[in-house]
């Protein structure tokens, strides 16, 4: 598995939006779902199988990791299982930022251009 | 609804359903219940929704199920030993007994019976071989379970080189060593030597907490802090071989302490409970180290062309001093452990 962040981008806008979600900290599987939901403005509807695709693929990439905590109540009828940000997921998510901006950078300078 | 959702999970690989399959019927049943509390519109979006991915999430499961199963096909995953299992155990004991036990058996062998010096050369290849080849499968592998004593047998050869390299014969302190008691001086002078495992320690812990691409030995480092005592339990056999140097007829004690400390790493490897898995390597560590005190003290008793001003207690006492450093050395796990995590550090830090 490559530890270059850069060989990780582009994300697609879920994979964007669930490590997002879990940039604050560790989060259980529904808690994502509905935190994409909220960051996206409810434009990104995931399904459940569809979200766990992609936490199986992030985790094999190590970008996220399972966490199995026992003293930590996830809420009635959620299994006690947490996904949380690795180090290099966490670079791979600035990473993504730092190319989003400068997307957004460049192209408000062409459309200020026309403008003129 | 539930019931139909789970009776579809069904088609998912069986070791997907096996760690995915309650948490995905978890989730699905909150969000059906969330949905039917906004109104019928959003349930139905709901059901529509995770119907059309169920399809898609089926068939790229079974794809990845398939990639999965041809990558353990691979070379390296067949080092990728499951806990408890033979194999761990095998690779883990290795050092103790390729490096350790069977050379020295061979040797002991090859002192009665005339072994041709191609073959005694063949062995000797073939026990160094495997050692390093299961050192750096281990550690290209990010240092599972099994590679810790690999990492540990080293660390008194480069505190060897550095007592070498730092100490200055002309440093003014060894003449009044030599004067002090026997006993002091012992103490004083192996501890030079052996307490710079206790810098090499933490450096190693420093560099895992610091370079990413070792972060996650770093973490199973802190997470399981035997792991570290494995690590140091793996520096005895090179310091048996220390302790018997210039010895004759030594093989008996040492192939006898190779074994109980093969034996420790057994019980470690078995062993559930962190208290018990330090024990063992604890214990095993000083039988073995007994084992080498009292050899020494017999074959110094015996025939043997020994130097005057030691005795056969001398070199019990001295082999029970060095045994008592790197019980010292044992203890360090125990102190970092209380230490805080290098990423809890550095999330205050951010914070």
């Amino acid at each position: 598995m490559s530890t270059d962040p850069i060989s990780y981008l582009p994300l697609t806008e879920p994979t964007f939006y669930i490590l997002l979600s879990l940039a604050p900290g560790k989060k259980h599987g529904y808690a994502i779902m509905k935190d994409v939901r909220e960051l996206s403005g409810e434009r990104v509807h995931l399904s459940t199988s569809t979200l766990y695709t992609a936490i199986g693929r992030l985790l094999d990439q190590e970008l996220i990791e399972r966490l199995s905590d026992e003293k930590q109540d996830a809420g009635p009828g959620l299994p006690r299982k947490f996904y949380a940000l690795t180090d290099l997921g966490r670079r791979v998510l600035e990473a993504e930022t730092i190319r989003l901006e400068g997307m957004v950078r460049e192209a408000r300078l062409r459309l200020r251009e026309d403008g003129v | 609804m539930k019931n139909l959702y789970a009776l579809l999970l069904g088609l998912f690989p069986k070791a997907y359903r096996e760690e995915y399959g309650d948490e995905l019927q978890a989730v699905f049943s909150l969000s059906l219940d969330d949905a039917r509390k906004t109104g019928w519109m959003e349930l139905a979006g709901v059901i529509l929704r995770e119907l059309m991915g169920l399809p898609k999430a089926i068939l790229h499961e079974h794809l990845r199920e398939r990639r999965k199963m041809k990558m353990m096909k691979t070379f390296g995953s067949r080092f990728d030993f499951a806990p408890g299992s033979r194999n761990e155990t095998l690779a883990a004991l290795a050092p103790f007994l390729l490096f350790g036990a069977l050379p020295t058996l061979f040797s002991f062998i090859s002192n009665s019976v005339i072994v041709p010096v191609w073959i005694q050369i063949a062995f000797a290849l073939f026990f160094w071989f495997s050692v390093l080849s299961l050192f750096m499968i281990g550690f290209a592998k990010s240092g599972p379970r099994w590679f810790m004593p690999y990492l540990g047998l080293p660390l008194p050869i480069l505190s060897l080189i550095l007592f070498n390299a730092l100490m200055d014969p002309e440093w003014r302190g060894f003449p009044r060593l030599m004067q002090a008691p026997w006993v002091i001086n012992q103490f004083v002078y192996q501890g030079l030597l052996w307490s710079i495992l206790i810098p090499l320690t933490i450096l190693l812990v420093a560099l895992s907490a610091l370079i990413p691409r070792l972060r996650p030995f770093y973490h199973r480092l802190r997470d399981d802090w035997t792991l570290l005592s494995f690590v140091l339990y793996g520096m005895a056999p090179f310091a048996l071989v220390v302790s018997f140097d210039d010895y004759q007829n030594e093989e008996p004690y040492l192939i006898l302490s190779f074994l109980i400390l093969a034996f420790g790493g057994w019980l470690y490897l078995r062993s559930k409970d962190p208290a018990n898995r330090f024990l063992v390597l604890f214990g095993g560590m000083a039988l073995s180290m007994l084992v080498a005190a009292v050899g020494k003290a017999i074959l110094y008793a015996g025939p043997w062309p020994r130097l005057k001003y030691f005795t056969w207690q001398s070199e019990f006492i001295s082999t029970i001093i060095e045994w008592a450093w790197l019980a010292l050395i044992m203890l360090l796990p125990l102190v970092i452990n209380l230490l805080p995590r290098f990423d809890n550090l550095s999330r205050s830090a951010e914070g």
